[in-house]
């Protein structure tokens, strides 16, 4: 973190970024919790939940170090995402629009908003699916009642209010910590695939891989990240509390999905079990809770749902309302902002027809994340350039590991689905 | 929280009066107005001073919440709806009142935004809008068209001088504003979003000492 004094007086005012250090504790982790934070448990959504999952029970342990490596990536682009909003105090879609005109910025939010609506209706399906697991009851049922009430919590309700609850349920998730330990894993082994990276080139592995980066590294977080700044009016002053914040939610993020891929790995993959239902997902958590495992799941997945289908839903309306320079905002009323709260309503209904007539739950989260893995590093490109503009950020351009980390993210990821698309075209889907 | 645009800077200090202040009374007749339609159950629209309150009436209990954005506007908004007691309400709830906690302090850095409309007409309201009608005072505020363009590198920063000239090519009229970083949010918002401005752009925060 920074060096200087907690507040500079002015005349060791030399530049703007020297007007903005301050030296943070471990005492301000808590107290300065946020968007960065929010974003990290929105991060493991239902979809991403499955996609570890699939992933742990496919391929074991063999892309804990697509993971590994992944974080301080995720780190870098959500903190990009963030300081391009603390300075220029625009969200990214407005960012976008007048930085690149309307030609790259429609399509980028475009597909980002399609991705969020088929992820926001794969991650009804898992929550129908969480709660037949409890009630019996078929998941079709509980679809339309679930969108219904989401969508009136986002659009009537203090939003920024229930997510700071909403994460207490997320964190049901810790208990992967402890399956995977239970469920022991030879940790020799989940070392190396950590730290030594093992590459296929199976359509299989590859899916996996991109689906993998593609839910960690999640497009529309850097939009939720840029908006939660500007409404917590987070400007240059702020920057190390964005940064500390962002760098809890997403370490805490990625720390779970490492203990999701452990725990199905261990459980799942080594006795050759596919996951085909929410059930067989649920299992992984046996070792913890034994016959309670699905209940902890379901749990898990529901309060998972709740906190990110809202945000995927006002991700997409703040993109739509910032490439339009329309009011928008979770803490406006909706006679307000009307259009900015049409778009999240639009949003849960079509996700929600998405829902009822898709027919593969695990399916459609998986493919979900594919999709959004296609999308990122193109966002992550477009980022770079606005945060390495000197034009645009003046004295808070990117420095270099930021850039290398930026880069290195771009090319990861375009690689990976560039690998995927080529063995999916001659070989077919797995 | 965020703010409404309509009628809000009025009540705003000493430094509005300075500019002369005539909307005292719009704005007090606005205030009463929403409270009239509150009182009437239309709970919906937003504060003219306050923005995005949220109100319920339940019975007589007027309940109110949302973040503010001072001590200040809290006891104001508290005194207006006290006021109203026994004028079709019976008891006030504040509790889910909260003020802002601002960790930003004015008086470090600056910054200039730079919005393009479609003509000089359109400029000079925008700015009499952010001027008169929010709580911002810029330091500098002035509009350049394709007539004034000479003025250009006095009031706009080296790195975005291009891409204004571009704007004054194209018939563009600018309307320049440096405000404190703090208030830098709000400018934006309210160029962005409730004025017909084609673009807006901001320029880097600089350090206030550097230029005295």
């Amino acid at each position: 973190m920074a060096e200087v004094s907690r507040r500079p007086s002015h005349a060791r005012t030399h530049s703007a970024r020297d007007a903005t250090k301050e030296r943070l504790g471990v005492s301000d982790a808590i107290r300065i919790a946020g968007p960065g934070v929010i974003s990290g448990g929105a991060d493991n959504d239902p979809a991403g939940i499955a996609t570890y999952s699939i992933v742990g029970a496919t391929v074991g342990f063999a892309q804990n170090w697509l993971l590994f490596l992944s974080t301080p990536m995720l780190i870098v682009a959500m903190q990009m995402s963030a300081k391009v909003a603390n300075v220029t105090k625009s969200d990214l879609a407005g960012l976008l629009r007048t930085s690149f005109g309307a030609r790259v910025a429609t399509p980028a939010v475009v597909l980002m908003v399609i991705a969020n609506v088929i992820t926001m209706g794969a991650d009804l399906l898992a929550m129908g699916a969480a709660v037949q697991l409890l009630t019996g009851i078929k998941f079709i049922y509980w679809i339309v009642p679930m969108a219904a009430v989401m969508a009136g919590v986002t659009i009537f309700l203090d939003y920024k209010l229930v997510s700071k609850y909403l994460l207490w349920l997320v964190a049901v998730y810790a208990t992967y910590i402890v399956a995977a330990v239970l469920a022991r894993p030879d940790w020799g082994d989940v070392i190396r695939s950590t730290f030594l990276p093992r590459i296929s080139l199976s359509p299989d592995y590859l899916l996996g891989a991109v689906a993998l980066l593609g839910t960690t590294i999640t497009p529309y977080l850097f939009f939720w990240q840029a908006s939660g700044e500007l409404e917590e009016k987070r400007g240059v002053q702020s920057l190390s509390r964005s940064s500390l914040d962002i760098t809890i939610g997403m370490v805490w993020s990625n720390l779970i999905a490492f203990f999701i891929i452990v725990a199905t790995g261990a459980v799942l993959f080594s006795h050759h079990t596919q996951i085909r239902t929410a059930a067989d997902a649920a299992r992984a958590l046996e070792p913890v809770a034994g016959p309670y495992a699905t209940l902890l799941f379901s749990i898990g997945v529901i309060g998972a749902g709740l906190l990110a289908i809202p945000i995927l839903a006002s991700s997409a309306a703040f993109g739509v309302a910032g490439l339009a320079g329309w009011r928008r905002g979770l803490g406006r009323n909706p006679k307000n902002a009307p259009q900015f709260y049409v778009v999240i309503g639009l949003a849960f209904l079509i996700a929600m027809e998405l829902a009822v007539s898709a027919v593969d739950p695990i399916k459609a989260l998986f493919y979900s994340q594919v999709l959004d893995g296609i999308i990122a590093p193109v966002l992550i490109v477009l980022l770079l350039l606005l945060t390495s503009s000197r034009k645009l950020m003046g004295d808070f351009v990117n420095g270099i590991p930021t850039k290398v980390f930026g880069w290195a993210a771009a090319a990861v990821m375009v690689l990976a689905d560039v690998a995927m698309v080529y063995q999916v075209a001659t070989k077919g889907l797995p | 929280m965020r703010r409404t645009t309509t009628i809000r800077a009025e009540r705003r200090s000493g430094k509005t009066a300075a500019r002369g202040a005539p909307h005292a009374d719009s704005s007090a007749s606005l205030v009463d107005a929403w409270w009239a339609t509150v009182l009437a159950g239309d709970v919906s629209e937003p504060h003219p001073i306050f923005g995005d309150v949220r109100v319920s009436l339940h019975g007589g209990l007027l309940r109110l919440s949302g973040e503010l954005e001072s001590a200040a506007d809290h006891s104001e908004l508290v005194r207006q709806a006290r006021r109203r007691i026994g004028h079709g309400i019976d008891s006030v709830d504040v509790s889910g009142l909260t003020i802002a906690s601002h960790w930003e302090k004015p008086g470090i850095l600056e910054q200039t935004l730079i919005s393009a409309f479609p003509s000089r007409d359109a400029a000079e309201f925008a700015r009499d809008f952010v001027v008169k009608h929010s709580r911002v005072v810029p330091k500098q505020n002035e509009i350049v068209d394709s007539n004034r363009a000479g003025r250009l590198r006095a009031v706009v920063p080296e790195d975005l001088v291009r891409k204004a000239r571009h704007a004054l090519a194209g018939r563009r009229a600018l309307l320049i504003l440096r405000v404190d970083e703090t208030e830098a949010f709000r400018v934006r918002e309210l160029l962005e979003e409730d004025t017909r401005s084609e673009w807006t752009m901001t320029a880097p925060p600089q350090p206030i000492a550097s230029k005295q």
